[in-house]
Formats: structure tokens, sequence, C-alpha cells
């Protein structure tokens, strides 16, 4: 039987897509608003696309993505101003996650990152009780 | 047509310098290789491991069946054999083909590859134009005779890997380092606080340092661990205790007690402290030049000049012994002297010393990097050895013991400079003293009174800031007033100002070069013009011609420039 383990700071999170379907919430609707303004105006083509092939830019290996989200990672995040001093700090681990693709990240590595609130904030942060915008410890 | 091959990527600097990766199969392999036999491994050994195995993958995927190295650019067919040297040499072969669908990386086809050993497909791109760091690698072609066995590839490029293998081993928990050693941390024999306190009292009994090994054989640690591992446990519990010094070197560390270890070696003595060392470019006269290699100060030596290398059987270096190592207990550490001692990446040698007169033994220290040793204070006092006395040291058949002697001769009486303090001034009083060994008359002097005051002096000049020029014009007259002529020697000069002031010869005879105060007469003498302390020479041709001079017994000597800097 599985067992609760209680999170760390070293325990791996990531963007759970099921949260957002349980929630009948649409992510594509919150991700497009952190568009650049270059992809912005393109949308309407990312929108028609659906998935994209994603080519590893280390070993050529070939993902298929949400062109959305692909749009996001390997355009809008490498931009100044994806993560703004002043974005919320939730909002700024949502981002961090979209940008690297949704690889699991820990509190640690989040704080990092970010270098903005210790690694313990960052845990009592994603483990208070409400889920923000998806984010949950991976099972 | 002749055919030609690629050059297997392992054989190239861009594949090792720039592409490798320790991959999860790599650490497989280091951990298997530790489990194995249950005893640490040195980095060398799991770094030459790890590219031997690159090397294999390789020779093996390019074996039969024409593989081709994977690469982002070409084009490639259903049937071919792949293999790719960024995946640890994976290989497979292409079972599908199908156009790519990116608007941002233009046409490109995505091709389906079944890797061996591996379940599904796994995709790549082809016929693929944008920059990708995997079409950079070369179309190096040649003759594969030739090629460089895993041994020379590892003296090419082995710190690439081992750097690179070192950093992934620090980042896995489960693997512990002690000294480029490498062990798992799960066959770690547990070392309690309990077999430290032993490991800490055998040492104190011993009086010197001792390997781990030494340790452990007064030590019931784990008797069915191997013994290697034994070493290693101990070794690493060894390190984390603020008790125990490692005065080893990295490869072969040897333990020591902090409170065990003389003052002098835990921290430079205060008379050593370092004010005016030679930086070269000085400018001197070509008579203190030979002077200041005379004296031999280690404080003169430039870094980069040549380590003299002895034969074993003639191995000696000799000293002149100045006042702050003979207060100090110290000997200096000059490149001759660094000879005698084992080389290598230490920063404290506990050594033997012993007396070739007597053959009594004791023990001392070399500090390489402050360039002193330590351990001669009794045997100075009990020979009786002043400051300007010339002490030899000979090579032992143990490279960690050194035998010292003084030449000895019949008691010799001697009218001597012993500096005093006298209204806060370092001033010097000739008094008859009488010596056995060898020593320079101009270098020498006596054993001061009360040393304690000259600590003061000493710390009062620091506390001011002084410059060596201005200790020199405190110095000078003081020494100029025990003779009838003014006369003073600039070995005097270097031995008086020593005892306030480390410096090395070269800076104060650039002193008295530069200074029209200052005046050479001949046979190493200098006087003294209180009227010209503002005068500086700036060029070399007016510190050789001196224009300012009064005196008419002022001899011209050539100005040289110190080391290879102008």
């Amino acid at each position: 039987m599985a067992r609760w383990l209680r999170p760390t700071v070293d325990t791996k999170f990531h963007i759970d897509l099921e949260w957002w379907q349980k929630q009948n919430r649409d992510i594509r609707i919150y991700l497009t608003q952190s568009l650049c303004d270059e992809c912005r105006s393109a949308y309407a083509e990312l929108r028609d696309l659906g998935e994209v092939d994603w080519v590893d830019p280390e070993t050529g290996e070939v993902r298929r993505e949400d062109a959305l989200w692909s749009t996001l990672r390997t355009c809008c995040s490498s931009k100044p101003g994806y993560i703004k001093p002043n974005t919320p700090i939730i909002d700024s681990i949502f981002l961090t996650f979209v940008a690297n693709g949704n690889e699991p990240l820990s509190p640690r590595e989040l704080h990092e990152r970010l270098d903005r609130r210790p690694a313990e904030t960052i845990l009592r942060m994603l483990t208070a009780g409400q889920v923000y915008l998806g984010i949950r410890p991976v099972n | 047509m002749v055919a030609v091959r690629r050059t297997a990527q392992t054989q190239t600097e861009a594949y090792w310098r720039r592409d490798f990766k320790v991959r999860p199969e790599d650490i497989e392999a280091v951990y298997d290789r530790i489990l194995e036999d249950g005893q640490p491994r040195t980095l060398d050994e799991l770094a030459r491991e790890v590219m031997e195995r690159h090397c294999r993958r390789e020779a093996e995927a390019r074996e039969p069946g024409e593989a081709v190295p994977y690469r982002p650019r070409e084009h490639y067919s259903v049937g071919q054999q792949l293999y790719f040297p960024h995946l640890g040499y994976l290989s497979g072969q292409v079972v599908g083909v199908r156009p790519g669908q990116n608007p941002r990386y233009g046409d490109f086809t995505v091709i389906s590859v079944a890797i061996e050993g591996q379940e599904g497909v796994r995709e790549f791109a082809a016929d693929f134009a944008p920059p990708h760091i995997l079409n950079e690698y070369e179309e190096a072609t040649g003759p594969q005779d030739g090629q460089l066995s895993p041994e020379e590839l590892y003296e090419r490029y082995g710190d690439a890997v081992r750097n690179a293998l070192r950093e992934a081993l620090e980042q896995n928990s489960e693997f512990v380092s002690q000294d480029e050693q490498w062990f798992l941390r799960g066959l770690l024999p547990e070392v309690h606080v309990g077999y430290l306190n032993l490991a800490e009292a055998v040492i104190d009994v011993a009086g010197h340092p001792l390997s781990a090994e030494e340790i452990l054989q007064q030590l019931d640690l784990a008797p069915e661990a191997r013994p290697q591992a034994r070493v290693f446990a101990l070794n690493l519990a060894l390190e984390g205790d603020d008790r125990f010094d490692n005065v080893g070197t990295p490869g072969q560390p040897r333990w020591f007690l902090y409170n065990l270890e003389p003052q002098a070696v835990a921290a430079r003595p205060e008379v050593l402290y370092v004010q005016s060392p030679a930086r070269g470019g000085e400018w001197l006269h070509r008579e203190s030049l030979e002077i200041a290699q005379e004296i031999g100060d280690e404080l003169d030596e430039l870094p980069g000049e040549q380590v003299p290398v002895f034969s074993p059987e003639t191995g000696r270096a000799s000293v002149v012994l100045n006042f702050p190592h003979r207060q100090a207990g110290t000997f200096p550490l000059t490149r001759e002297m660094l000879a005698l001692f084992p080389s290598g990446e230490y920063t404290r040698i506990p050594i033997h010393i012993v007396d070739s007169r007597t053959d009594s033994r004791w023990m001392g220290w070399v500090l390489p990097e402050e360039r002193y040793g330590w351990g001669l204070g009794e045997w100075y006092r009990r020979e009786e050895i002043p400051a300007g006395a010339t002490v030899d040291f000979l090579m032992t058949r143990d490279p960690y013991t050194v035998a010292v002697q003084c030449d000895v001769r019949s008691r010799r009486s001697e009218w001597v400079r012993v500096p005093h303090v006298e209204n806060a001034r370092l001033t010097f009083e000739i008094r008859k003293r009488a010596y056995t060994c060898r020593y320079d008359r101009n270098l020498l002097l006596g054993e001061p009174l009360e040393p304690e005051r000259l600590d003061e002096v000493r710390r009062q000049y620091r506390r001011e800031n002084q410059s060596l020029f201005q200790v020199l014009l405190r110095v000078f007259p003081e020494l100029a007033k025990l003779g009838s002529q003014g006369l003073v020697h600039a070995k005097a000069l270097y031995a008086a100002v020593n005892v306030v002031w480390r410096s090395g010869a070269v800076p104060i005879f650039a002193e008295l070069a530069r200074h029209a105060c200052f005046d050479p007469v001949g046979d190493g003498n200098w006087v003294f013009d209180e009227s010209l302390t503002d005068v500086v020479y700036s060029t070399p041709e007016e510190m050789e011609a001196r224009p300012r001079s009064r005196r008419v017994d002022l001899i011209r000597d050539r100005v040289l420039c110190y080391g290879s800097r102008p």
C-alpha cells in the first residue's frame, strides 16, 4: 500500500494537469496570458496547430507537445520580463514549471532558480492546504 | 572508389572536452565496480574505466552493420542502423519516417528508432537545418591505424573526464570521497567517536604523525571489512574531526593532533612577518647583487626560478642564519633547501632533524609555502649558533629526515654587534663574544639581552607604517657610529635592518642605490649624508654616477636590474 509522506524541501512538485481538468479550468487560457508580444500576435496560428514536434537542443530527440506550451517554453520564457520582480511568487513558480516543460522540481530547486523566498517558505506555500494553479507533489 | 570511414568520436578532442557528459550508465558502472570488490577507487581509476567503457561502446557500435553516428542534419531511411555517441553509444534501427511539424524549424523529418535493449521506439529529428550542437561534429576522415589507445586518450583528455566524473559523483549521495578516493556510503564501516578518541590517544603516544594504516593497527575497527575500506572510513572520520590535522599529501594522508603542533607551525612567528620581499625589477649595484647572492635570503628569490636538483650523494644545502630565524628557532627554506625535502602538495611536512655531531634526533617541521622550517631553536641555543652563522643541512636516506651541522673550529673571540633598545629606538652595542661555528663577521649579531623590547620596536614600526627607507634612515646612523669612519657594510646593514624589519637583501640594496644620501665607497661599504635624504635618483645612469655625491672616495659601479623585469 502506498504510504503518504509529508513533503519536504526536496520533494518534487509539478503542474498536475489532471487537477486543471477536475477543476474544469483551461490551462491554455492561463498560458496565453504569458505569451510575449510577438507570439501573442501569432496566437491564432498556434491555437490551430494543436501539438508540434519539439527537438531537444542537446540530443536531437523529438517530443510531441502542445504548441502553446512549446512556444512559451522555447521563445517567451527566454525573453526579459517573462517573470518580473513583482510577479507573485506562486505565479513565478508556475511560470518556472512552464519554462522547463513541467519537469518536476523541489522547493529547494525552485528557490535556487527564483532566488526569492527561502525553500521552506515555498514548501509551506505549496502545502498549506489549497492547491494553487495545480502545483502538487509528484505522485 | 575509396571507402572512407569517419574517425571514431572517442578519438577526438571534441568528444571528450565538448560533448562528454557522465551518463546514468556510467554512474551505474562505477557503482558496480566499487561494489564488486568492496574497496575504494581513485578518481583516476574510475575515470579511466569510464573512458574505456565509452571507447568499447563505440567500437561495438561501429562493428559490422555499417551503423553510422546520428546527426540531426542527415537524411535517414527505414532499415538504416544508427548509433548515438551522445547517448552513451546506444544503437538502433530506423523503423519509421514522418514529416516533422513545427513552423519554428521549417521543413524536417522525424525518424522513429528502435533502440537495442529498450522497449518501444524513440523519435529523433532528421533533415534538420537549424543550428544544432550535434551537427557540429567534424567529418574527419583518416586511416584507422594509428588510433589512440584508451591509455593515450586518458593522458590527453583524462582531466576533462575526471572533472565531469567528480562533479557527477559529488552530486550523488550514494558516493563519498576522501582525498580523491571514492567509495559507497553504504559500504562504509562505522567509525564512532570512541574510535576517534582512541586514535587521538594513539597519535598522542606516538608523538609524531601516523597514517590511518598505522592507527588501525591499534584499533579493532570493523575487522570484517576490507582493509582499504577500513582505511578509507578512518581517514574520512579523522578528516571530519577538528582535533586531527592532515599533514600528508592528497594521496597519502598522515594524521597529527593540532594541540601537539608547535605555535610556529600553526601561525607564522611575528618576527618573520614579511615586510619587504624582492619583487624583481629593482635596480642595484653589481657589487650589491653579488653580496645579495652571498646572503641568499629566501625573500630575494623570485617566482619561476629554477629549483636546484641534487644527486642523492651530494644532497646538501647551506644557509646563512639571520636574526629573525635565529630568534624564532626557524630556518629559511630557500629553493636549495626545499630540494632536500619531498616535493608534492604539502603545506606542512613533519620531519626528523638529526644533529650530525651528536646523533641526537628530534622532530621538526617544514612549511614549503611559508618558506620556513621549524625545530632548531633549542639546537641554536645548545650549540651557541649566532645570527650570521652558516648552517649546513644534509639529506639522509630517509626523505623525512635531515641532518644539521655547523663547521666546528676552536673557540674564537669576536667583537660583536648586539642589538638593544634605547629610548624606544633600535641601537647596537659592541660586546665580546666567543663562538666555535663558522660565521660571516659582517652578518654576525649577538644574542640580545632584552629581546622582548626589540619586539616592541618591531611592532611600533609596523604600527607607524614605516617604509623601508625610513627604517634605513634610523638604522644606518646607529651602525655608522660604531666605527671611526662612518662606514657601514651592506651585509651589516641587511643584518641590522632585519632585527626589526623582515626584508630581503635586494630591497635594502635597491634603496641604497636609489637614494642620494647613501654612497658606495668600495669593498661593500656605504656612507651616509644626512643633507641629501630628500634626493632620489630615478634612472640607472644617475644611480651609477651619483651626481649629488660629495664623496671623493665614491666608487662608480654598474647598476643592474634584478630579475627579468626592468
